[in-house]
């Protein structure tokens, strides 16, 4: 049986913020493991993880300083910021209430035990002593929801349209996993803080790939390596190469795929083009920008092609 | 538990399951040995065990109905309501009889009207009805079936006979907790199950289904069936998705659904998909902006021109509440005899009509002894129960109904039947009624059973769910067969 576009619209929704508040507490977490590491007096701001999901404006607009704690209440608890996990969370559970005969039978529980979850601990986890456990328990209970659609979901179109929101999402996040990493890094260069070498494995261990890093390319962390093995890792699951391919097969099975395909396709051959070891980090974070905004081209595309029907 | 169903007495009513002397009656002994040998523990530990259930099960309904919980609170009864299988099979076919009538009526005032011109009913009590659709005038369903979907409430009196006290022919909801009454009793009582034989429920997806199933336009194995509901915060919505779900069929809201060429289209990833049948959950009045209400936000434009022209089955058909009408209600007896040329199986209640100038003087000189019911509310609004009125509230309708005659009705106080119902931790007495769910299509067919709904408080008659009404599961009991 086909699918309502308004329900496949949900479904990818549905994915693509479960992804961002997963990818968004990742975030925090590792920001607040690399200051932690950095000596007192060197401290990076905490600015650049506003300024890497575009969420300036929304942010000035309620807190007038980048302090730790506005900033990380800004992505946890904050209920008007799109990119943060509380609004991220409380988003997803809306459309899986609309959609849960498409979905597992337990999904509709978790999520909204997750939502009240977060609902009752985010303003206490904005505290770093609160912090880890809080985003390490949303981490869990999202890789437990995988899993669950992993294993026992059909593979139809709630299935794909679910995947390629999750795809999507998680590519735009990496790449701006990517982007804070080389916004901070220009930022300790000017105080010579000597904290650049675990900034890059930290990010690596942000996107749970050091092990995969280590062995596909051995244990010394080089920054251009490392970029180069988040943009075009064939193997490790978030690189941006690995979610464009995956894109690519999902909508195979469905009808009218091409411009999707032909966007697809420019985006990665962008992303494979870009020559990490003779860029400077300028040119790496333009490559980024760009990046993301043939994202939101493919987005679009997505939704000419199945849910504007 | 034994003392307080040796003590239990209904007041003055017919019980359900016990009878004025206090014994079981006798379809039901062993079931009432079995409560009344429990301790009061074990009791409350069952209820409990019920209420965990509901909130495991039912997690849907709290957040679903957003603001307002009524439905959530709607307690649930543990001690099932019994009907036994013979006794059953009368009013199952009176229900069956009554809804071919309903829609024989139906179809004749929206073509031949020849019931108003014999005179069996008079013309302005219909044509002036706000529930009259001229819009619908010279369609014809297929089956001449325009209601499809029927939820009658039914009542028990004095004599333990089954009347008829109201037709809901327009969006009548509750199945879904008929349906969930059943799945609590067997997670909590288990052990019942193996004693007795209890004619299933669970089915009911499955009829409705194949009932919208026969009134596709187009031959098809599986034709496109879809729920229209008016969305997520509509109290009844856990339901249209339960029902959706049970029949594999779309839920859609009004914005899914494109009418080209009166023909009507859900909205795919696949592209455009010719719908067949579409069960609507919304008013009638909801259905066309282009017809009805132009402010409608629920409805599809062009739909009711789709179904004019025959490409697309709406049920319940738009215009059927004409025959969902306090004051029609009193003529459906007449109109059993008129179309069927049989005797009524199952009775309605005596009913005075405000506009008749007899049943008029009548009722306002009988206030205090009667039930005075707006012709056109539903959910128990706007009602009084005269023996439980202040003499202000006697005069305040007195006034209303000598203002706007129509649109009032009065039907004597019926004593409404008791069952033992768990109450703080005590059986007592509590008012019951039941609504069974009649589908018609090609085939006719009734829940057996239905829901059971409890005026949760003492002495009250009210069963409502928004006005403080509970519910119990109801078993249709089969003898068994002897080995």
């Amino acid at each position: 049986m086909t699918m309502l576009s308004s329900v496949a619209e949900r479904l990818y929704w549905t994915a693509r913020y479960l992804e961002r508040a997963e990818s968004t507490a990742r975030l925090v977490n590792a920001y607040t493991q690399f200051v932690l590491d950095i000596p007192v007096g060197f401290e990076p701001g905490w600015n650049s993880l506003i300024r890497t999901i575009d969420g300036e404006e929304t942010f000035e607009k309620h807190y007038r300083k980048y302090t730790e704690r506005n900033v990380v209440k800004f992505l946890i608890a904050d209920t008007d910021n799109a990119g943060s996990v509380r609004y991220s969370i409380r988003a997803a559970r809306e459309n899986v209430r609309t959609t849960r005969d498409c979905l597992p039978e337990s999904w509709w529980e978790l999520v909204n035990e997750l939502h009240l979850f977060v609902g009752d601990h985010a303003e206490a986890s904005i505290a770093r002593r609160n912090r880890f456990e809080f985003l390490e328990r949303i981490a869990a209970r999202m890789q437990q929801l995988r899993g669950i659609v992993h294993s026992s979901m059909p593979r139809d179109q709630a299935y794909r349209f679910m995947r390629i929101g999750s795809l999507i999402e998680c590519a735009d996040m990496t790449s701006r996993f990517v982007d804070v990493a080389a916004a901070t890094t220009l930022q300790v260069e000017e105080t010579n803080a000597p904290a650049v070498e675990w900034l890059w494995a930290n990010l690596l261990r942000s996107l749970s790939a050091l092990s995969a890093y280590r062995r596909e390319t051995g244990p010394v962390t080089e920054t251009n390596e490392i970029v180069d093995f988040i943009f075009s890792s064939k193997s490790f699951a978030r690189s941006l190469h690995f979610c464009l391919n995956s894109i690519e097969e999902e909508t195979e099975g469905l009808s009218n795929p091409r411009h999707v395909w032909h966007l697809v396709r420019k985006t990665r051959s962008a992303i494979l083009g870009f020559d990490a070891e003779n860029s400077s980090l300028e040119d790496l974070r333009k490559c980024i920008d760009d990046f993301q905004l043939k994202l939101g081209k493919l987005n679009n595309e997505i939704y000419k092609s199945w849910f504007l029907r | 538990m034994k003392k307080h169903w040796t003590s239990y007495r209904s007041p003055g009513c017919f019980d359900e399951l016990i009878t004025e002397n206090g014994a079981p009656r006798t379809a039901v002994r062993r079931l009432v040995t079995h409560f009344s040998k429990m301790s009061p523990e074990e009791m409350e530990a069952r209820k409990e065990a019920a209420e965990l259930a509901i909130r495991e099960m039912g997690i849907s309904f709290t957040v679903y109905s957003q603001g307002s919980n009524i439905d959530r609170a709607w307690p649930f009864d543990i001690i099932p309501r019994v009907i036994r299988g013979r006794d059953w099979r009368v009013v199952s076919a009176g229900l069956k009889q009554r809804g071919k009538a309903l829609n024989a009526f139906i179809n004749d005032i929206y073509n031949k009207q020849s019931i108003l011109a014999d005179g069996i009913i008079p013309a302005e009590t219909v044509l002036d009805s706000s529930n009259y659709l001229e819009a619908c005038r010279g369609i014809r369903p297929k089956f001449g079936v325009w209601a499809h979907v029927c939820g009658t409430d039914l009542v028990r009196d004095l004599d333990g006979k089954f009347y008829v006290l109201e037709d809901n022919l327009r969006v009548p909801s509750g199945v879904s907790y008929m349906l969930e009454n059943r799945e609590v009793t067997k997670r909590v009582l288990p052990e019942l199950f193996h004693r007795y034989s209890i004619r299933p429920v669970d089915d009911y997806p499955l009829r409705l289904y194949q009932t919208l199933a026969s009134l596709s336009p187009r031959e098809r194995k599986r034709p496109c069936i879809v729920v229209l509901t008016p969305g997520i915060y509509n109290s009844a919505y856990f339901e249209h998705s339960f029902l959706a779900e049970g029949m594999g069929a779309t839920l859609v809201e009004g914005n899914d659904l494109i009418v080209k060429d009166d023909i009507v289209f859900m909205r795919t990833v696949d592209g455009s998909m010719r719908v067949d049948v579409i069960y609507r959950r919304i008013d009638d009045t909801f259905l066309d902006p282009e017809v009805f209400r132009p402010d409608s936000a629920l409805g599809v434009p062009g739909i009711m021109g789709a179904w004019k022209a025959g490409n697309v089955a709406i049920a319940n058909a738009p215009g059927s509440g004409v025959a969902d009408d306090k004051v029609i209600y009193a003529y459906v007896e007449k109109m059993i005899e008129y179309y069927l040329g049989e005797k009524p199986l199952i009775r309605s209640v005596k009913t005075y009509l405000c506009h008749d100038e007899k049943d008029r003087e009548y009722v306002l000189n009988n206030l205090p002894d009667l039930v005075v019911k707006p012709a056109n509310e539903s959910g128990g609004y706007g009602m009084m129960v005269g023996p439980h009125a202040s003499r202000a509230m006697h005069r305040q309708f007195a006034k209303l109904i000598e203002d706007n005659p129509r649109n009032y009705i009065a039907q004597p106080t019926l004593s409404l039947s008791t069952a033992p119902t768990y109450c703080d931790g005590a059986i007592a007495p509590r008012h019951l009624d039941l609504r069974p769910f009649i589908l018609q299509g090609r085939d006719s067919w009734v829940t057996p059973g239905g829901l059971t709904r409890v005026a949760m408080r003492e002495g009250s008659l009210v069963v409502n769910s928004s006005q403080g009404g509970g519910s119990k599961d109801t078993w249709i009991m089969e003898r068994r067969k002897k080995r």
